[in-house]
């Protein structure tokens, strides 16, 4: 059963074409792996999924509803949660309220506090954070909002590899619980950890989709992309 | 209902509240001089204008250089109401509030497309363009002869006292603590942290699931509606008004400077704002004479703050203690979902 069905989106910004066509499908309780090189369409399709960009053509379904038009808060309403490429952190708030401003529950938020292992900061004011720890943050606070699908662009990137291994712990476990990934990364021991299956996008086109395994050892994934 | 032990630890804030608000009204009794008086009451109510102007400006972060045009809504509406219909200035109040906060929703539509400058620049312009048309409109508000209401002898109903300045003072000292507690509450609340999100990055905060359109047009609404009020008691206070009095850029210049004195954003911030700031004013114009020279020191106190603690006096102390006043926070919130 299909969360997301994505067909024919295009969007140009003036005569750069930022996407190409793009037509895919995600599975409910799917682990998809945006890959691609910088430039590639990676975030741009990230900002039509949830709402920030509106496509020059194409459509997007979200459990057989087309969002098209539907503004960003709208879309999140229906369970689409988002980390940025930046963390974008309420910085004059303390961790505690960036977790509060998801969910009603102080209990869940302190308890996903403790998860990311940063609930001994719980009432600092969050622009106090080191980037990594910001980034954590961010992804706490996507995820205890219960979302049905979570796009998460560049979730580890700056991460230790402890935080590290704390953000793929916590994709893991929602994700058994039900919880649809979109994640776009560089890192491919990320990848292939957390991604069951994987998109490589190159200027804007689809150019291989499958498992995981299949998509990084393809040879045009790796000419255009690892470059090994 | 029963307080368990620990909540006893709340019994120390009830008596400093108590006795702090025994020694605001009872200040009249020890203060002879309508000066020193006049010099409480305006710190007040720019306390209170200030808190108002927050909620939309330091909570949800739409800086608006506008508010005067509330202020004067307000103050017309109570002045009008009385002279053409005469209606009690308290119904005019309430009239110049709801209507105030029904024009801040109609301009909402179009202002909040805007962000950034372009946002300020556009509150700016419709204050000015406000007070342009109400110096033209001489048949309806008197232009720049202003309007005064009939004179009636000490009066509630009437909202008129001449022999003492203590039952303006008791009002708008009501007025403040009625303004704080609204403000506080809106602080703590979902609302707060919605709009304190709305503040701190729009796009993330519509990535939640948060309708920044809504909460900004909420807290612009509650501001007119409260900053129309204070308008409104100007009005019956002086007992005269003109487009200059009370819709000029200085009155939104007035307005916002306690709040960035005191921690734009904080609660109390506009609070202590006022209560340094109005004060200072007036020992400055009164030893200076009437050379504009506070102005200028003004000026300077404003450009020094904006460099030395652009979160204001309140602000800098959170950041320090912002650890102790979480905890509060939260102890309050379990406190009250016991009761």
């Amino acid at each position: 059963m299909e969360l997301i069905q994505v067909e024919n989106l295009t969007k140009k910004f003036g005569g750069v074409v930022a996407l190409q066509s793009l037509s895919l499908k995600i599975e409910k309780g799917q682990r998809l792996g945006l890959l691609g090189p910088n430039g590639a369409g990676k975030t741009t399709f990230l900002d039509l999924l949830c709402g920030y960009l509106e496509p020059d053509n194409g459509s997007i379904l979200l459990d057989s509803v087309r969002v098209n038009g539907f503004k960003p808060y709208e879309r999140a309403r229906l369970g689409i949660s988002r980390t940025f490429q930046v963390p974008r952190i309420f910085k004059r708030m303390s961790l505690l309220e960036n977790l509060l401003t998801s969910a009603d529950d102080v209990r869940l938020a302190l308890d996903f506090l403790e998860k990311f292992e940063i609930e001994h900061l719980a009432d600092q004011y969050a622009e106090n954070l080191s980037g990594g720890q910001q980034k954590l943050l961010e992804l706490a606070r996507a995820l205890v909002r219960k979302p049905r699908l979570v796009v998460a662009d560049e979730p580890t990137a700056g991460l230790s590899p402890a935080m590290m291994q704390v953000a793929m712990e916590m994709i893991l476990e929602l994700n058994k619980k039900g919880v649809t990934f979109i994640i776009v990364e560089h890192n491919m021991a990320v990848i292939t950890a957390c991604c069951d299956v994987c998109v490589f996008l190159n200027q804007g086109v689809k150019v291989v989709e499958g498992e995981t395994s299949d998509v990084i050892t393809d040879r045009r994934t790796v000419e255009a992309y690892l470059a090994r | 209902m029963k307080l368990k032990q620990k909540d006893l630890s709340y019994y120390p804030s009830i008596v400093v509240i108590t006795l702090g608000l025994g020694l605001l009204f009872g200040v009249p009794l020890f203060i002879t001089s309508d000066f020193i008086l006049d010099v409480f009451l305006m710190s007040f109510l720019f306390a209170y204008l200030s808190s108002a102007w927050n909620i939309i400006g330091g909570f949800t972060g739409q800086i608006s250089v506008g508010h005067t045009f509330f202020y004067g809504i307000g103050a017309y509406t109570t002045m009008l109401t009385n002279l053409r219909i005469g209606l009690s200035p308290w119904f005019g109040l309430l009239i110049g509030g709801l209507l105030s906060a029904f024009l801040a929703l109609t301009l909402g539509y179009p202002l909040f497309r805007l962000r950034g400058r372009y946002y300020v620049l556009a509150t700016w312009a419709v204050a000015e363009i406000s007070r342009l048309i109400f110096l033209a409109a001489k048949e309806q508000t008197g232009g720049a002869m202003g309007l005064w209401p009939p004179v009636y002898p000490d009066s509630w109903w009437h909202f008129q006292f001449h022999a003492s300045r203590v039952p303006y003072y008791n009002i708008m000292l009501i007025l403040l603590l009625a303004c704080l507690v609204t403000s506080w509450k809106i602080r703590y609340s979902r609302l707060g942290r919605n709009m304190l999100a709305v503040r701190e990055d729009e796009d993330a905060a519509e990535s939640l699931g948060i309708n920044t359109f809504r909460y900004k047009q909420i807290a612009i609404a509650i501001s007119a509606f409260l900053t129309a009020i204070g308008g409104g008691f100007y009005a019956q206070y002086s007992l005269f008004i003109d487009p200059d009095t009370v819709m000029s850029t200085q009155i939104s210049v007035d307005i916002l400077f306690p709040a960035v004195l005191g921690g734009i954003g904080t609660v109390y911030g506009p609070i202590v704002g006022a209560l340094l700031l109005v004060p200072a004013y007036w020992f400055l114009r009164v030893t200076l004479g009437y050379s504009n020279l506070h102005v200028i020191i003004r000026g300077v106190l404003l450009m020094l703050i904006v460099l030395l603690m652009p979160f204001g006096i309140v602000g800098s102390i959170l950041d320090r203690f912002s650890k102790w006043t979480q905890k509060e926070m939260i102890r309050w919130s379990s406190f009250r979902s016991k009761i």
